[in-house]
């Protein structure tokens, strides 16, 4: 067998001829639906922790299913404008108005639900919408905002694909982003009052910034204020006086010691600056303030929407079964790389992005290949009820493929050397030449 | 180009006033800067109608550009600033806007006419400023829209776009 070393270096070298090919490959949906079983599940860690869209539904259903025809009377003033001028408005109205909006008339009512980027959103991911208007965040985020979020693909901090949405900062984001950078990480109200020592009237004036987490199935019993750091960092949009410029750490994976230490340095640093003017409210900075729960309550998974119109389709990310597998040695642990390794079992593609990450990840490879190897002894159950199946069957020298077309069994010889069961498209016109290399010695 | 900047170009208004206007000032309008690009310089003699927009529109659509005439034209693509906040108006342009709503109106349609987009943006965000954080009652009212929902209806509504504990 070729090392797996071989078969990475030449994956590097011809992975954008790939790409190439495999676009041509991926339209083929149906048939290469098992290549995508067999390597990929839909599991994340961070799936259970976040909002979960059925319990959005549940609390907040949005009357858009109520069926409330009659007849559409005027829009009032609104009437004077085109169309497109009226959606030119409507876009950049805040959302909690907008939804507001919907209520004013029968014609209103239409007139939010015929916009364009209002149906987008509809029709692909409702549950960002409710999660928005849900956490209080949608006094800021305008229609445009949500929908620019929702047809990106790429994580806004590290340019990978991003699965969900940062929803107090309207952003697509990727699990280890949101996890780990400092960035996105939100205040509690009470921390925030604490860092920036504001009046109650500036306290108040933030309130417009303030997102409120939500209580689900989790373990918060009752919902958190949260700021978002991006705000609060804007001085400009904030116009409060930053009285303590205080460097500050908020990692939730320091040690409490040392946390506690940055704490009453901080702390010491702040009364130094501004004694005479001491908030009246001056909670305890812990490390709990914010607890774990609370901030991955502003987080849901959105989907990545392949075109606007048309047969558009949404994909929410699959992760490695490959990478899932995979436990940190001891050693890694000690170097401190096992913390790489437990994010990129979580880590999220896209169908076509796996496909190229499968060229380079060998433990996807191993999979494949084991897929491969029961296939070629024939020890599989030839899927009987899938039209598509077939199997590899040799004849002497020539390689012949078995189809199964319900209960009809139909042979055809096949000029290629290898074919599979299950995932002949994708491997007949793509990984054969590859995996050849990896396998010509073992057949 | 120093002889261009300075020429004179008349506007006339629906209701038959000219105005006299720097062609620069006019230019800030993509309607008649094409037409001027298509017809050349001879048009410059003759009054260009502007057969949708009244005096006093026309006046304060004017008043803009010449506030405006030194600013960068706007980029070709839309989206480059789609992100931008609603709240992002210059400290002038908020005072300008500080019309009655049929003046408001008025200057829309007649910045989409004119074809001046940074003007329409203007407006629409105003519009929108209008709205943002009014109850429904209020926005009836600010706009003039009858309320054609049963009360039931509305209610109903209403307690399904809030998010609620206990459903």
């Amino acid at each position: 067998m070729a090392p797996q070393g071989t078969v990475a270096a030449q994956a590097d070298k011809d992975i954008n001829e790939l790409r190439k090919k495999l676009n041509h490959v991926l339209k083929d949906r149906v048939r290469i639906q098992n290549f995508f079983r067999v390597l990929t599940n839909d599991a994340c860690a961070i799936r259970h922790m976040i909002l979960e869209p059925e319990i959005l539904r549940q609390r907040l259903p949005l009357d858009n299913e109520r069926d409330l025809s009659g007849p559409i009377g005027s829009l009032g003033l609104f009437d004077q404008l085109p169309p497109e001028i009226v959606s030119l408005i409507f876009t950049q109205v805040d959302l909690e108005t907008l939804t507001r909006f919907r209520s004013v008339s029968r014609a209103g009512r239409d007139a939010v639900n015929n916009l364009f980027k209002y149906r987008n959103i509809m029709n692909h991911a409702p549950q960002i919408l409710r999660a928005t208007l849900a956490l209080e965040a949608g006094k800021y985020i305008t229609l445009t905002q949500l929908d620019a979020a929702l047809m990106s693909k790429a994580c806004q901090d590290c340019g990978n694909f991003g699965a969900f949405l940062d929803v107090p900062n309207c952003e697509r984001v990727c699990y280890r982003c949101f996890t780990e950078n400092e960035d996105r990480m939100p205040f509690s109200a009470a921390h925030a009052r604490w860092r920036w020592r504001l009046t109650k009237k500036e306290y108040n004036l933030s309130k417009k910034n303030m997102i409120r987490t939500v209580v689900g199935r989790h373990k918060l019993r009752s919902p958190v204020r949260m700021v978002r750091q991006s705000y609060m960092g804007n001085e400009e949009a904030l116009q409060l006086k930053m009285r303590a410029s205080v460097s500050f750490v908020l990692t939730w994976s320091r040690d409490a010691e040392d946390y506690r230490k940055i704490k009453m340095d901080e702390y010491q640093s702040a009364l130094a600056i501004g004694p005479t003017r001491r908030p009246a409210y001056f909670p305890d900075p812990s490390p709990t303030a914010i607890p774990k729960e609370a901030r991955f309550q502003v987080v849901i998974s959105m989907p990545v929407i392949s075109a606007r119109s048309g047969n558009a389709c949404s994909e929410w990310g699959l992760s490695c079964t490959g990478c899932r597998n995979l436990k940190p040695t001891r050693a890694q642990k000690k170097s401190g790389e096992a913390r790489k390794i437990l994010f990129n079992r979580d880590k999220l593609y896209t169908k076509q992005g796996f496909v190229a990450h499968v060229m380079v990840c060998p433990h996807a490879q191993k999979l494949f290949a084991a897929e491969f190897d029961r296939i070629r002894q024939r020890k599989i159950e030839i899927p009987t009820s899938h039209s598509q199946g077939c199997a590899l069957v040799s004849k002497g020298k020539m390689n012949h493929h078995m189809h199964c077309r319900g209960d009809n069994w139909v042979w055809t010889p096949c000029t290629n050397f290898i074919l599979l069961c299950g995932f002949p498209a994708f491997y007949s016109k793509v990984a054969a030449h590859y995996l050849f290399t990896v396998w010509k010695d073992g057949i | 180009m120093a002889a261009e900047k300075s020429s004179i170009i008349t506007l006339q208004s629906n209701d038959g006033v000219s105005i006299d206007v720097d062609r620069q000032v006019a230019e800030r309008s993509m309607l008649i800067k094409n037409m001027m690009e298509d017809l050349g310089d001879e048009a410059i003699s003759t009054a260009v109608p502007i057969p949708n927009v009244n005096e006093s529109v026309l006046k304060k659509v004017i008043e803009w550009c010449e506030h405006h005439k030194n600013d960068p034209q706007p980029a070709q693509d839309d989206d480059s600033d789609s992100r931008k906040k609603t709240t992002d108006i210059e400290e002038w342009d908020q005072k300008f806007m500080q019309v009655d709503q049929e003046m408001l109106f008025e200057i829309i349609l007649a910045s989409n006419y004119l074809d001046i987009k940074p003007l329409l943006d203007v407006g629409c965000k105003t519009v929108a400023n209008m709205i943002k954080g009014k109850s429904p009652e209020e926005i009836r009212k600010t706009f003039n829209i009858t309320n054609d929902f049963t009360p039931e209806e509305e209610e109903q509504i209403r307690r399904e776009n809030e998010w609620a504990e206990d459903r």
